[in-house]
């Protein structure tokens, strides 16, 4: 089922502005984990915010769930389908505790405090935050501060969840707590998740890669077949992962490996059967 | 250097007085406020710093820590006392000068003030070192629903209060961090005519305004996006419990009120 | 320069009920004109401990010294200065540093601070600007008018133009993209490699980074030195680093899952490129 329809969207800040969005035509499926890439600039963050109505095109149209964006009575219920979890953890956390900033979305569309109190509380313990709920933000580490995001966003039961350079400003271990959540969330609960990131180590984990370039889509496929387009990548100003160049390396020194879905684990097992193929 | 700067001063504690609800605690203050300075009759004051002492001993805060925020307040309660103690020129002269005389009526008078000043000061400090300035803020929102009638942005008001209570931590560290990256590029803030060390801010003030600024922005969409439609429809996650110990304490500080009251009007003073 | 630290430890607000020990018992040789990465998780010191490399914090006990200069815990604040001339910092994010009407009266601010003439201050500003790659039609724009990646290299600039001797960057390419990212790493290798006086100190949380461009790392944990030597001797120490919950670069993670599956003892997993990787795969494959 569609759950996303971007139709020939074009959009600029003003008037007198140059377009940052060009004919972007863009289908969602629901469940779906679709990351989007491109270097600093390159629209994707601008693009992640028509999903949930902060932005309405100057042309062309968005369908959340079948309503149009473009349509102000639709928002307040587009908001609520369409979490987001955006780049700086400090800028986005509202309440003067953990508990407080996971009630804050719930506290803004009336939810009884009963029903409250216990959507809180599940939505801390699927972020993994027990123990935090009286926590005050300053004191937490960059990965629970977006993990608290998170449970703000999945406290409000959204069908979609779109993550806006999320993991941009944070370390390594903090990278890779809150891209483990958000797996899980698209696996277990069957969330379709919408990530935007510079770091295709991250969209590799994705079941689709969208490439955006000067404010257009120029790739749209599955990583691993994004991530062998030399071109496409160097076009969108993007690294290839480390994994696919090494075996671009090796095939082109003459060892025998076929170009599909890599990962560090299959590879390994192939040069071991090759070895002893030898 | 600003990590000394502890905001807002509650500490943690289980106390009888900790426990209480916050708007117990701050009509108990206005009262206390209001009536300790309505009367100049000395049973007022000793009244007064018998309830002091009895919430003191109930808040089971050790005496270091209202010492510490205590400085400015002792210079203006010293300031107090010598202004009474020059300007009043009643009862017996005690100690005579060319330039001046003091009176017994002026020991008394400061004397009197000071003790005032005092309690009023330490009564304040124990509603904010056994209340977080959350707890305060929710009390303070709900006391003042009243004036909501009279068109007060009430929701707004102690929205904004808790918003910068989130903050003020995050842009203490953020000052921190760019008076360290400008002292890294020379600057000095300690050395030079005023005109120089007023101008030496200059380069903390632009990028901090700047940065506030962004955090705005990126607060109040991140607000939008999670449906922040103002205060009509809002539910409250924070509910304050009304308990039978805050009747009490309510009670004995009307009481206090009450007997004010009656002194005043008795005694005509 | 050379930079030592002897018995440094650090103390966050001590004598508060918030006293938090950040580094203790630690102890450095720094050679002169070294590539220093510094790598730990966060919380580990290392912010902590480069701070001290130029004053902004003083040590609460031991000292450090660079080149003739002593810190320690009574070092005044005029002497500090002298050290702040020699040992240049960019934090996280320098951007959020950028403050002046236009971008060459940003990057001049540090050395008229630091007493060079308003000429001066502007021949050794642009010098700075053209090697971080910012052309002269933006030397008259409003900083906070350049995209994210140029403000980030005018801050840089404004660093590079006190002419230090030893740079400290704090992760200076937190949030930037691949690109951008690689820019930067060069531009400041670029640097270190401009004069044999210089010396960098990197806190990265980028393994891939601390690998190729430094010569000496140096691990911590705890606010402790866990670990120091060349990228090769670190990072031959696998196990040691994963317990300490830190990274390896993604060539030596490949290498060594070869070699545990494999079970191929001659495997070397020490290799930083790509082109050492490769080797490394077709001699193991037999293929020389």
């Amino acid at each position: 089922m569609e759950i996303i329809q971007m139709n020939n969207v074009y959009f600029r800040y003003r008037p007198s502005d140059k377009l940052v969005l060009k004919n972007i035509n863009l289908t969602i499926q629901s469940g779906e984990w679709v990351s989007i890439v491109g270097h600093n600039g390159s629209g994707k963050s601008t693009l992640a915010k028509f999903m949930n109505a902060l932005f309405t095109p100057i042309e062309g149209q968005v369908l959340v769930s079948g309503l149009s964006t473009s349509n102000v009575n639709n928002h307040t219920l587009i908001r609520r389908k369409v979490a987001m979890v955006f780049q700086n953890p400090d800028n986005q956390i509202v309440g003067p505790t953990v508990e407080d900033d996971v009630a804050f979305g719930l506290e803004n569309c009336g939810v009884p405090y009963e029903e409250m109190v216990q959507r809180v509380q599940e939505s801390i313990n699927k972020m993994g935050l027990n123990g935090l709920e009286l926590s005050e933000p300053h004191r937490l580490s960059g990965g629970q501060k977006q993990r608290v995001a998170l449970a703000g966003a999945i406290s409000m039961n959204p069908k979609i969840l779109v993550l806006d350079e999320a993991t941009s400003m944070l370390d390594p271990t903090g990278r890779e707590e809150v891209i483990r959540y958000v797996q899980k969330l698209n696996r277990d609960e069957n969330m379709t998740v919408i990530t935007i990131t510079h770091d295709l180590k991250e969209a590799v984990l994705s079941d689709r890669m969208v490439v955006m370039k000067d404010g257009a889509i120029i790739g749209n496929g599955l990583p691993s077949a994004l991530l062998t387009n030399k071109d496409l990548l160097k076009q969108a100003r993007l690294r290839q992962p480390f994994i696919y160049e090494l075996v671009e390396a090796l095939t082109c020194r003459g060892v025998p490996i076929s170009v599909g879905q890599i990962s560090e684990e299959e590879l390994v097992k192939t040069l071991c059967k090759l070895q002893q193929q030898m | 250097m600003l990590d000394h700067v502890i905001i807002g001063q509650y500490v943690p504690g289980k106390s009888f007085v900790h426990r209480m609800d916050p708007r117990a605690k701050l009509i108990c203050l206005m009262l206390f406020v209001v009536f300790l300075f309505i009367s100049r009759h000395p049973f007022v004051l000793i009244g007064g710093l018998i309830l002091t002492t009895t919430a003191f001993y109930y808040a089971k805060i050790p005496l270091r820590f209202y010492i510490k925020g205590m400085r400015f307040i002792v210079i203006i309660i010293l300031f107090t006392f010598i202004l009474h103690l020059f300007l009043t020129r009643e009862g017996p002269a005690i100690f005579s000068t060319p330039i001046f005389t003091i009176y017994l009526g002026g020991v008394t008078q400061g004397g009197f003030m000071a003790t005032r000043l005092l309690v009023l000061f330490i009564m304040a400090s124990l509603l904010t070192l056994t209340t977080t300035p959350v707890a305060l803020t929710d009390g303070l929102e709900t006391l003042m629903k009243p004036l909501k009638k009279l068109g007060v942005p009430t929701h707004e008001l102690a929205f904004m209060m808790s918003i910068a209570l989130r903050f003020i931590p995050t842009l203490l560290d953020e000052t921190a961090k760019i008076i360290k990256a400008q002292r890294a590029r020379g600057a000095n803030f300690t050395q030079g005519s005023l005109w120089n060390r007023l101008k030496a801010v200059i380069p903390i003030f632009i990028p901090l305004f700047v940065q506030s600024f962004k955090r705005a922005e990126d607060l109040a969409t991140a607000m939008e996006a999670r449906g922040y439609e103002g205060g009509e429809g809002r539910t409250k996650f924070r509910l304050l419990t009304w308990l039978k110990k805050d009747t009490y304490a309510v009670i004995v500080f009307a009481l206090y009120a009450l007997i004010v009251l009656i002194v005043k009007i008795g005694g005509g003073n | 320069m050379q930079i030592t630290a002897t018995d440094v430890a650090y103390t966050y607000m001590k004598d508060t009920p918030f006293e938090k020990k950040a580094l203790h018992n630690f102890n450095i040789r720094l050679k002169n004109h070294t590539y220093t990465a510094i790598i730990g998780q966060t919380g580990s010191g290392k912010s902590t401990f480069v701070q001290l490399l130029n004053g902004l914090l003083k040590p609460t006990e031991g000292e450090v010294t660079i080149g003739d200069w002593k810190i320690y815990k009574d070092t005044k604040e005029k002497e500090l200065y002298f050290i702040r001339k020699r040992v240049g910092m960019v934090f996280q994010f320098p951007e959020h540093q950028l403050f002046d009407e236009t971008v060459l009266k940003d990057v001049m601010y540090g050395p008229i601070n630091f007493g060079k003439s308003k000429k001066e201050a502007e021949e050794i500003s642009k010098e700075m600007l053209t090697l971080v790659g910012i052309e002269p039609d933006l030397y008259e724009r409003s900083p906070f008018e350049l995209s994210g990646g140029q403000m980030r290299r005018v801050a840089i600039a404004g660093v590079l133009a006190i002419e230090p001797s030893v740079l400290i960057l704090d992760e200076p390419t937190a949030g930037l993209d691949p690109q951008g990212h690689e820019g930067i790493m060069n531009i400041l290798f670029q640097w270190y490699k401009g004069s044999d006086e210089r010396s960098i100190i990197l806190v990265t949380h980028q393994m891939e980074d601390a690998s190729r461009y430094a010569e000496h790392i140096i691990v911590m944990d705890k606010g402790e030195l866990a670990m120091e030597g060349t990228p090769e001797e670190v990072f031959a120490q696998q196990k040691e680093l994963e317990a300490l919950g830190l990274g390896i670069p993604e060539t030596v993670k490949l290498l060594k899952l070869l070699k545990e599956k494999s079970g191929d003892k001659k495997i070397n997993t020490v290799k930083f490129t790509l082109g050492d990787t490769v080797e490394e795969i077709l001699s193991f494959l037999g293929k020389d």
